[in-house]
C-alpha cells in the first residue's frame, strides 16, 4: 500500500507541508474564490492539528537527541558525536532539516521543470508537422 | 451510525426492492450494487467475505463470486451460501484477471471489488455510496486494517495502515488525489470501469493502474476514511515476501507506464515524485548510508536515523488506535512498523535494480494475500 519508507524521507515532510497548508488553502478558495466546494472544517483542521503535533514531536525528538549527544556523562565515557570535524549536534540536526527541506524542494522543482520541458518539446514537435504538411 | 433508509440516495436503490423487514428492525434496501468477489483456493476465508457482505446495511443485487479453477471447493462453498458462482474456462492467472472476467457478469450501476480474504464493517457499502453522490467519482474506497494483528509482520502492517490511512491518505483525498483506491475493497462506477476495459494485467498493481488511468480521464477516486474493511495481511515472511514484490515492482511498473500523463495531475505528481524518491534513494540511504556512517564515525550514533522519526509516527497511530480502543496495541506495535519499513526498504531498491537497472520486470503474478 505504501511504497517505500513511510514516515521517512522527504514523504513525510511533503504530507506534514500539504496539510499545514490546507487550512490557509481552504480560506483563500473560501474568501477569494467564493469556492463553496471547500471541505469540512473540521477535516482540515484535524489534518492541521495531527500535523502540528507530529511537528513538535519531530522538534522534541531533535531536541532530546542533542541534549544525549553533548550530555556530559556521555562524553565522560568517551563517545564522540557522530560528526566529523567536531560539529555540534545542533549543527547536525539543523544540516539534516536544510538538507530534507532542500531535497524536496528539488524534486517537486524537478517535476514542474520537466512537465514544462515535455510542453515545450511536443508544442514544437506539433509545429513542425504542422509546417512539413503545409 | 445513520438510519439504514437516509443513505444512499434513493436514486442510487432498485426501486420496490426492499427486503422484508424482520420484528423490529428497520427495512434494509437493496443497492444498485454489484460485488466481484476473485476467488483462487479460498475456501478458507471465502465464507466469511460473503457473509460480511450479506450483513450490510445495503444490500448488494448480486454477489458474484469468481473462483479462479480453485481445487480447494471454494466455488462450492460460495455456492453454499446463495451466491452466485462464475468459473473462467481457465485459470485467469491473476486478481486483475479474475476480477474482469467477472465484471461481464455485472449490470449495475456500481460493482464493488472486494478480496475473498477481506471483511467489512457493516456500513462499508452504505459508508462508500455517499462518494458517488458527485457525479464525477469513478470509483471510492475505505479504510483498511488487518483483521488479525499477533506477528511481527501484521503488527507492523497494522501501524502502517493505520498511519497511512489516517494521515497521508486523508492528505491525499482533502487534495482530490487518493494515490491508490486499494484492491482489497473499491466500490466503482460501472459505465467508467467498463470504459477502462476493466482490470488491466499489464502491471502487477492494477489498482494503482486503475486509479491513476481514471485520473488521466478526467474522472474523480475518493477515499472514505468511515467505510473500513479488514482484510488478512501475510502473518509470516513468505507470504509477505510475495506481496511485497508484487506491490514493489507494480509500483515501478505503474510510474513506467503513467509518468507522462500524470506530470499533467496536480498534486499527484508530486505526491509520486517524492513516493519515487522515498522509494529508491531513501530507501537505498535507509539501507546503507545510515550503517555506513556508524563505521565512519566509529560509533553507532548515526543509527538513530532508523528511529528519529519515532513520535511523528507515533502520533497519528496512537491517534487513531486511541479512537478505535486500540491504543494499547497501537503502542505494542510500534516496534514492528520499524522492522517492517526496513524489508520494505530492501523491497523497494530491489524492484527498482530489476525493472529499470536490469531490465528484468516481475511478470508472474503471485499470490501473498
Amino acid at each position: 500500500m505504501t511504497a517505500g519508507v513511510p514516515g521517512a524521507g522527504i514523504g513525510g515532510l511533503f504530507y506534514l507541508a500539504a496539510a499545514l497548508v490546507a487550512p490557509a488553502w481552504d480560506g483563500w478558495r473560501t474568501l477569494v474564490r467564493r469556492d463553496r466546494r471547500v471541505h469540512r472544517p473540521w477535516f482540515v483542521a484535524r489534518l492541521a492539528v495531527l500535523a502540528l503535533l507530529m511537528l513538535g514531536g519531530i522538534v522534541a525528538a531533535g531536541w532530546l537527541l542533542g541534549l544525549v549527544l553533548t550530555s556530559p556523562s556521555l562524553l565522560a565515557q568517551g563517545a564522540r558525536a557522530p560528526a566529523a570535524g567536531g560539529a555540534s549536534p545542533q549543527f547536525i540536526a539543523r544540516a539534516a532539516v536544510l538538507l530534507t527541506v532542500g531535497t524536496l524542494v528539488a524534486v517537486l522543482a524537478g517535476v514542474e521543470v520537466l512537465r514544462l520541458a515535455l510542453r515545450l518539446q511536443s508544442r514544437r514537435a506539433r509545429a513542425r508537422r504542422a509546417q512539413e504538411s503545409r | 451510525m445513520r438510519r439504514p433508509m437516509d443513505f444512499p440516495p434513493q436514486s442510487r436503490l432498485t426501486p420496490g426492492t426492499t427486503e422484508a423487514a424482520a420484528p423490529g428492525r428497520s427495512p434494509v434496501p437493496h443497492a444498485a450494487i454489484s460485488v466481484i468477489v476473485p476467488a483462487f483456493n479460498e475456501a478458507a476465508t471465502v465464507a466469511a467475505t460473503i457473509r460480511s457482505l450479506q450483513a450490510q446495511t445495503v444490500i448488494p443485487a448480486a454477489i458474484v463470486v469468481v473462483d479462479d479453477c480453485s481445487d480447494d471447493g471454494t466455488g462450492g462453498m460460495a455456492r453454499a451460501l446463495g451466491v452466485t458462482v462464475v468459473r473462467p474456462p481457465a485459470n485467469t492467472g491473476s486478481k486483475a484477471g479474475a476480477q474482469t472476467f467477472g465484471l461481464s457478469f455485472v449490470a449495475t450501476e456500481f460493482v464493488v471489488a472486494i478480496d475473498a480474504d477481506t471483511t467489512l464493517a457493516p456500513d462499508a457499502l452504505e459508508r462508500l455510496l455517499t462518494a458517488f453522490e458527485a457525479p464525477r467519482t469513478a470509483a471510492a474506497c475505505g479504510f483498511v486494517l488487518p483483521r488479525h494483528v499477533s506477528s511481527v509482520w501484521e503488527r507492523g502492517r497494522y501501524v502502517e495502515y493505520l498511519f497511512a490511512f489516517t494521515f497521508y491518505k486523508q492528505v491525499q483525498e482533502y487534495y482530490g488525489r487518493p494515490l491508490i483506491a486499494s484492491g482489497c475493497f473499491t466500490m466503482y462506477r460501472t459505465e467508467a470501469l467498463r470504459a477502462c476495459g476493466g482490470w488491466s494485467t499489464r502491471t502487477l498493481a492494477e489498482d494503482m493502474d486503475l486509479t491513476w488511468t481514471f485520473y488521466q480521464q478526467g474522472h474523480g477516486v475518493r477515499f472514505v476514511p468511515e467505510a473500513a474493511c479488514y482484510p488478512i495481511e501475510p502473518h509470516d515472511f513468505r507470504l509477505l515476501r510475495a506481496q511485497l514484490r508484487r506491490w514493489s515492482h507494480g509500483f515501478v511498473q505503474n510510474v513506467r507506464v503513467h509518468w507522462r500523463p500524470l506530470l499533467e495531475i496536480p498534486f499527484l505528481r508530486s505526491a509520486v515524485a517524492v513516493t519515487l524518491w522515498d522509494a529508491t534513494v531513501a530507501s537505498f540511504a535507509f539501507l546503507l548510508l545510515l550503517p555506513l556512517l556508524a563505521i565512519w564515525f566509529g560509533n553507532p550514533w548515526p543509527l538513530l536515523g532508523y528511529l528519529i522519526d519515532a513520535p511523528a509516527v507515533a502520533i497519528p497511530v496512537l491517534v487513531a488506535g486511541v479512537q478505535r480502543g486500540e491504543g494499547r496495541k497501537a503502542l505494542a506495535s510500534l516496534p514492528a512498523f520499524f522492522v517492517l519499513r526496513t524489508v520494505n526498504a530492501a523491497f523497494f531498491v530491489r524492484a527498482v535494480w530489476l525493472e529499470v537497472v536490469v531490465q528484468r520486470p516481475l511478470l508472474v503474478y503471485e499470490k501473498g494475500h
